[in-house]
């Protein structure tokens, strides 16, 4: 269970957020056929129900973050998130966003050696050697499974191609 | 002294690694073919038969990759981007390169974007109806449709396929009026759904490709009313354009092909009709192809350009004149 | 031929060793593709589709047959060992089967998986000998509106699978709903929520979308916090399945069965709403109601029966009125006529043998599937062993290339990504991830039936009501929600019991 404060913000977080799609998103990023169809048929029709029904929800979740007693601390999760923590967890945005980007260039496979052990070794690892081995051997296996066996043309990058 | 040994023989393997493809002989190398519909579908199955012969004339193999979405837009567009190098080829369909070109003017790509190497599959379309309905010719659906405006319905495959245009272009050639408003057109998701939905009673009729149709009408559940072939089809028992005097309706023919970017090569080009030539003569293949109502006849890239045109030319005229444009 | 020689006549080709042979490796095929995530049956059957070319025919399509039924397992072995879901279907087997694993008790989920399947299978193929004749003049009367009513009513799931919030569960399942919308608009063909991306034109991948939903939050909180799941006895994916668990799932086996052959008949609803609504119903049905996505036998019992219910019942279409009802048949078509066989009604009277021979091969594949399913999960349930250290990059770099498998498209791999922030963010919050799919999942077939309906009726809303079908599904939809609310109601007033006990009790050690 979360702290009261924390279910109030998040009802009035979906409450933005649907209000956001319902005014902005949707008239500016839903394109309306020129010859109006019936009511029930504008690509517009759908977007909007499911927004109003979420704003109901935030609406609700709000009213009763705010009036229902607030639970005792013993049931409360604590929401903190430790220094290392917040530390990892940015380092992990980093590896993935840096491999997302590296995967058309340099290839998937090369790419998913460096993340796999990157990864490894952000989690303090007791197996260094085997996670290495494992790094390379499995992108390799994966490689020859899907583009030899299913016939997928895994990106290769524009430096060294594998056969 | 070691580093830079390991160094230089890193080098020296980059550099051969990057030119070796310049000197050799294309291919080198598998050659991707990107089909941009789904697994499963009509493009799909047909490309992979392609794909079956071609393996025994060609040096490398081809890798065929399917990229779904967007009525074939995004699998087009991922072509026309690639390198002219002849390493990246698309299965071009009626679809995505002359009812979707003609239909929607905000398509992210042109037909001139491409460079086609051949078209190697005319499908006929046909018109079927539920046998339940009572009509038995194409007059008497004309009739159906003049009499009961904005009531009669037809299904398609999804907004800007064929089977979407097909039966615009056919009731305007046998001279409905005011199109956009006497019939309405119900999307599915598939030629499959589009013809449970004529089975059902949901919709009145289909005008698409025969091979879909051809189990239905087989089996007695519907009844074909035209083909666009001048020749009549086996097991199509229904009469062509030719026998209706309306020749123009010829134009309306589903078809594959090979293309690739603009910019591809000759020497690649040359190879893929080379290679399209051996392989239509392949007997799995044409077996395979046949069994579906297709007709296989291979064209060369001047006739294969010159076809996509004319096609686009009228269906284009049509899509202006009936106002049926996306927008 | 008389119905005696035409079941001889099949009985003699199914009783050729290569027809058992073919068989058996499909479904050894199907297995192997279904569990590795990104290639999935449907893929896996397109490919095996130019071999089947040059066999005869019976073999061909037994080779075809075993392909899908074994993919439809296989799907569930990742899903359980890895939360990875390579196909919608098995999405709803993750909701028990990932926290069984978890437990240490994968082997038993695995097991309970494969029987269930098994059975399902068994089921469904039985129905489709019986009952094929009645359930395909059904489905000729299930049209947009009457699909648009039972997806309707397929929408009550999510409040089983809500867990602690229903509001939350509610919220979830709009935004799934709000991102199936994403794409080329259905029936006017122009651009919703694109952003200008060629990309999103085509929408969000399924796949993409629910491996980055489960397995990629997964491996945020292990990066988060390593040395928490190190501390876990997650290994020995060795537990047996006891006969008495096995037995006390049986019910809701027959449930799931019985909800994925009539689903199945259906043409275009496919596995996944099928898995989700046996997953619920076994769950409201069960005395272990709580236990539900906490690691209950019962609820991968009641998911895999589901979606492997439907697998047999599916070919009830095709075979009676040539209706593909979902990518995978429209397949098997194509395999019927390069043999000039004609899927329909003309099948019976022309090819009698063969339909029969089919029947028996499906009642076979049912075995086959118990004996290389075994094999298969004793193979794989290694998995369960490895050190969290390396099974979870191992994962990340799996669901890398295999949602770049499904389309060949790097982008998939950004929506993936993507999800994966979105879900840990649900899981910090506290909202659940299976509503939120299961929208995702029903959301097209909603708004596409729907709107198919009023273009069929002109926008006149009495067509939802135009027959006994689509009555029956809304008094279904009404007894489901009154269900919910007074459960709601209930458990509401529990919890407020339950946190007053613990103020009281709080309070007591305080003072």
């Amino acid at each position: 269970m979360l702290s009261r404060r924390f279910e109030l913000m998040i009802g009035l977080g979906v409450m933005a957020l649907s209000a956001l799609t319902l005014w902005w998103l949707i008239p500016a990023y839903v394109a309306l056929p020129q010859r109006p169809p019936l009511r029930a048929l504008a690509p517009s029709f759908w977007p909007k129900i499911i927004c109003w029904i979420m704003l109901l929800c935030g609406a609700a979740m709000t009213l009763r973050a705010a009036m229902t007693p607030p639970p005792p601390d013993v049931i409360v999760d604590s929401q903190t998130a430790s220094p290392p923590e917040l530390m990892r967890l940015a380092g992990l945005a980093a590896i993935l966003m840096g491999a997302y980007f590296a995967l058309p260039v340099f290839g998937m496979v090369w790419v998913c050696m460096v993340t796999f052990i990157l990864l490894v070794l952000m989690s303090n690892s007791k197996h260094l050697i085997l996670g290495l081995v494992v790094g390379v051997v499995l992108p390799l296996g994966l490689y020859f499974f899907f583009s030899k066996v299913a016939g997928v043309a895994i990106p290769q990058g524009q430096f060294v191609r594998l056969p | 002294m070691k580093k830079t040994l390991i160094a230089l023989t890193m080098g020296a393997a980059c550099a051969t690694a990057l030119a070796a493809p310049a000197a050799a002989e294309y291919p080198d190398r598998p050659i991707q073919v990107v089909i941009p519909y789904g697994p499963g579908g009509a493009s799909d199955l047909s490309a992979r038969a392609l794909s079956t012969a071609l393996t025994k004339h060609m040096p490398q193999p081809t890798v065929l990759s399917n990229r779904t979405g967007a009525g074939g837009a995004i699998g087009s567009v991922a072509v026309r981007d690639a390198d002219g190098d002849g390493y990246t080829m698309l299965v071009a369909r009626v679809g995505s390169h002359t009812v979707n070109p003609a239909m929607n003017p905000k398509l992210p790509y042109t037909v001139d974007e491409f460079r086609f190497v051949g078209i190697y599959e005319i499908n006929p379309v046909a018109c079927v109806v539920n046998s339940n309905s009572g009509i038995t010719t194409i007059e008497e659906l004309i009739t159906k449709v003049n009499e009961n405006p904005g009531q009669v319905l037809f299904s398609s495959a999804g907004v800007g396929t064929l089977p979407h245009f097909g039966p615009l272009m056919v009731l305007e050639a046998f001279g409905v009026e005011n199109l956009s408003q006497n019939v309405i057109h119900i999307p599915t998701e598939g030629d499959g759904q589009a013809l449970t939905a004529v089975l059902q009673g949901t919709s009145d009729f289909y005008c698409g490709s025969t091979s879909p149709a051809a189990p239905f009408v087989d089996s007695g559940q519907m009844v074909p009313l035209l083909v666009t072939s001048s020749k009549r089809i086996d097991g199509f028992d229904a009469p062509t354009v030719d026998e209706l005097g309306k020749p123009d309706l010829k134009a309306l023919v589903g078809w594959t092909g090979i293309a690739g970017p603009a910019d591809l090569t000759d020497e690649a080009a040359g190879k893929w009709a080379e290679w399209l030539a051996a392989a239509v003569e392949d007997e799995a293949f044409l077996k395979y192809m046949t069994s579906g109502g297709s007709i296989v006849e291979l064209m060369s890239p001047e006739e294969s350009v010159e076809f996509v045109s004319s096609a686009y030319d009228s269906f284009r005229r049509l899509v202006v004149e009936l106002d049926l444009e996306i927008k | 031929m008389t119905f005696v020689e035409a079941l001889s006549a099949g009985f003699i080709l199914v009783a050729q060793w290569q027809s058992l042979l073919f068989l058996a490796l499909g479904v050894f095929i199907g297995v192997v593709a279904g569990a590795i995530p990104g290639m999935s049956a449907t893929m896996a059957v397109a490919l095996t589709l130019p071999f089947t070319f040059a066999l005869q025919p019976i073999f061909g399509i037994l080779l075809l047959l075993g392909v899908y039924k074994g993919g439809i397992f296989g799907g569930s072995i990742p899903a359980i060992l890895i939360k990875t879901p390579g196909t919608p279907a098995s999405s709803a087997t993750v909701l028990d089967g990932y926290p069984l694993a978890e437990q240490g008790r994968a082997g038993e989920a695995l097991s309970m998986a494969l029987y269930a399947s098994c059975l399902a299978d068994f089921i469904s193929n039985i129905s489709l000998i019986v009952f094929a004749a009645w359930l395909a003049s059904f489905a000729l009367n299930f049209g947009p509106p009457e699909m648009f009513t039972l997806i309707f009513f397929s929408l009550t799931i999510i409040a089983g699978v809500s867990g602690d919030s229903l509001l939350k569960g509610v919220v979830a399942a709009t935004l799934g709903l709000l991102l199936s919308t994403i794409g080329l608009d259905f029936i006017g063909g122009t651009e919703r929520f694109t952003f200008g991306s060629i990309d999103m034109r085509g929408g969000l991948n399924f796949v993409a979308v629910l491996i980055g939903l489960f397995a990629l939050p997964e491996i945020i909180s292990y990066i988060r916090n390593p040395g928490h799941k190190d501390l876990q006895v997650r290994t020995i994916g060795y537990s047996k399945l006891s006969w008495f668990d096995f037995k006390r799932c049986l019910k809701s086996i027959f449930r799931g069965s019985a909800i994925g052959v009539f689903m199945g008949a259906i043409p275009g609803i496919g596995a996944a709403p099928s898995a989700f609504l046996s997953y619920s119903e076994a769950r409201r049905a069960s005395p272990n109601r709580d236990k539900f996505g906490k690691g209950e036998l019962e609820g991968v019992a009641a998911a895999e029966a589901g979606n492997n219910g439907v697998a047999g019942a599916t070919l009830i279409p095709l075979l009676s009125l040539g209706i593909p009802g979902d990518v995978i048949t429209a397949i098997i078509i194509g395999a019927f006529m390069v043999h000039n066989l004609t899927p329909g009604p003309l099948l019976f009277q022309n090819n009698a043998d063969i339909v029969y021979a089919l029947f028996l091969g499906l009642i076979a594949s049912s075995f086959l599937l118990l004996i290389i399913g075994s094999v298969a999960i004793r193979a794989f349930r290694y998995i369960a062993d490895v050190p969290a250290n390396l099974l979870f990059p191992g994962v990340l770099v799996l669901c890398i290339f295999g949602v770049f498998a499904i389309n060949n498209s790097i982008f998939d791999v950004a929506v993936m990504l993507v999800m994966g922030v979105v879900g840990y963010v649900m899981l910090l919050l506290r909202f659940p991830a299976a509503p939120f799919l299961i929208a995702f999942i029903l959301g097209p077939m909603l708004e596409n039936s729907f709107r198919q309906s009023m273009l069929m009726s002109r926008g006149d809303f009495e067509i939802f009501a135009r027959g006994p079908i689509t009555i029956l599904f809304w008094c279904l939809t009404a007894v489901s929600v009154v269900l919910i609310i007074r459960s709601t109601l209930r458990e509401a007033r529990q919890k407020r019991e339950r946190g007053k006990a613990a103020e009281k009790a709080a309070k007591g050690t305080a003072g």
